[in-house]
């Protein structure tokens, strides 16, 4: 059973979750990547959706991407977001392929629009952690 | 191998029954209790009794197919299966049903929903108890990706989805209002409307705050407390019980790929009915343009307009044309949600929609009534996207 409020904190289910997470903590962005076929996947998985490989590994990210949308939260739906509102709440393209959702910096929400280049920057978590963000970067 | 080896659903289920508790903010019981109340008067108004009943489909609400046989005196449940995609459950559980009557696994079937979504699910003050929802393939997604950015909640994840949607067509908050001022113009004659009696104008839309760009107040339904139900039987049964027969031409349900990551998904406006409603127009042997009127799952505005895109009401990108001037109003040629919907009558999963496709198709739906409608849709949207249609006649 799960509620609409979220625990601002990861809450890993299995060692994928930890491990992508680990590496944040590290001040590392990494995705899997598959070792036969070499396709780029996030979120995390245990086997390859493209050719079916279960062998895979975690490769660093260049951390540039780009918007390819958002939203801009003007009522907090939890009490560790009363203080920061309003916010905005990405979906960037990474250059590797994948997508990740991720809160922005450095920069007025109101100036966003897709395909602008961004990259990502680490916030400590209060729990302990790091939590990936991006912010604008010149083409 | 043969080449024939499906089960034909088309034409082989009839909702015989339907069943409404009053719509509320502020219910005092638990949903469970709402759920049987609805039950019985879908039932009662079939003609059957409960003992008839052999077969429950169940969203996942607050409450077991054990209980409600236990409750009702329902003594050899025959078929009992729970559909777990949010709120295309209630669609998809039509779907699960017509299939158990046409193999003939189950002669009576019941779909119930009952939730107390504005008194339980989110704190308020004053509640006693709390009700919480199971949404089991998102919360992997949820807790680890999405929420520690305070994106937690529907109205969040899907404006993703929307915004996109929005700046690469250029689709402009007309078409927002549109749906929004449909939904509350048909609620004005609808006795179990929450809204009934506020009616709406586009200055108050606009000037509704926002909640999750590009969502406003308005572009987002109504939380109540309430439930209803139906009761389905097989074509044959339905000739002789006491209420026109409503048949299911046609189900499907549908997923988007990945079901359980809105961000990662190849084509972002490729939904799960973009998968569905191909495959119920085939198994009815109509067009889109054929439909008499529309009940779309209408949690949001926009949610509406991506559906009527996939529906295949419009191309990709043109929903805004097709939704103006009153189009989908009553009187128009596609009216939409003429109980109010999600949006202004109450949110009861959905599962409001299909009762009111089979007033209008029992020619009882009052001021709002569709003049000799014969066909119509309902249409089911839940979780990060998943879509689920039946296609009804007369």
């Amino acid at each position: 059973m799960t509620d609409f409020i979220p625990n601002p904190a990861p809450r890993p289910r299995h060692y994928l979750d930890e491990q992508f997470w680990e590496h944040c903590a590290r001040g590392v962005l990494a995705f899997q990547c598959c070792l036969d076929c070499e396709t780029w996947r996030h979120i995390p998985r245990f086997m390859c959706a493209h050719c079916g490989s279960e062998k895979w590994g975690w490769r660093e990210s260049n951390g540039r991407g780009e918007i390819y949308s958002w939203t801009v939260c003007h009522m907090p739906m939890s009490p560790e977001f009363e203080t920061v509102f309003p916010y905005a709440v990405l979906v960037v393209e990474m250059e590797e392929g994948v997508r990740m959702t991720a809160g922005l910096k450095g920069m007025d929400y109101k100036d966003l629009r897709i395909g602008l280049p961004m990259e990502a920057v680490f916030e400590p978590l209060k729990e302990g952690g790091q939590l990936p963000f991006f912010r604008p970067r010149s083409a | 191998m043969t080449a024939q080896q499906t089960i034909d659903i088309r034409d082989k289920a009839a909702i015989v029954g339907i069943g409404e508790t009053e719509y509320l903010r502020g219910a005092t019981r638990p949903s469970a209790e709402a759920m049987l109340e609805a039950t019985r008067i879908a039932i009662a108004d079939a003609g059957l009794s409960p003992q008839d009943i052999d077969g429950i489909v169940l969203p996942p609400v607050m409450i077991t197919a054990e209980e409600v046989a236990a409750n009702l005196g329902i003594r050899d449940i025959r078929y009992s299966v729970g559909i777990n995609m949010g709120g295309a459950s209630p669609v998809t559980a039509l779907q699960s049903a017509a299939l158990a009557i046409a193999a003939g696994i189950a002669k009576n079937v019941v779909v119930m929903v009952g939730w107390n979504g504005f008194s339980a699910l989110r704190p308020k003050p004053g509640v006693k108890h709390r009700e919480v929802i199971s949404i089991p393939a998102l919360e992997r997604t949820l807790t680890n990706y999405y929420a520690p950015y305070g994106a937690a909640s529907p109205v969040q994840m899907y404006a993703w989805i929307a915004m996109r949607h929005k700046h690469t067509y250029g689709i402009t908050e007309n078409a927002t209002a549109a749906v929004a001022m449909a939904c509350r113009k048909h609620a004005q004659f609808n006795d179990r409307a929450i809204t009934r009696g506020q009616p709406m104008d586009l200055d108050a839309y606009l000037r509704s705050r926002m909640i999750s760009e590009p969502f406003r107040l308005f572009d987002c339904c109504l939380e109540t407390d309430g439930a209803c139900a139906v009761v389905l039987s097989s074509a044959a049964q339905a000739q002789d019980l006491k209420r026109r027969p409503v048949y299911i031409m046609a189900a499907a349900e549908g997923h988007p790929y990945p079901a359980d990551d809105i961000a990662n998904r190849p084509d972002m406006f490729h939904i799960g009915l973009n998968n569905s409603a191909p495959k119920a127009f085939a198994m009815a042997g109509i067009k889109p343009k054929d439909l008499d009127f529309l009940q779309v799952y209408d949690c949001f505005t926009y949610v509406v307009l991506l559906q009527l895109e996939a529906l295949g009401m419009c191309e990709r990108g043109a929903v805004e044309e097709f939704v103006k001037d009153g189009n989908i109003e009553i009187g128009g040629r596609y009216p939409l949600n003429t109980h109010g919907g999600l949006l202004s009558q109450a949110h009861v999963w959905g599962l409001n929609h299909v009762v009111e496709a089979t007033r209008q198709l029992r020619g009882d739906a009052g001021e709002v009534q569709v003049k000799d409608a014969e066909l119509g849709v309902v249409t089911g949207w839940g979780d990060f996207g998943d879509g689920s249609l039946a296609i009804l006649r007369r």
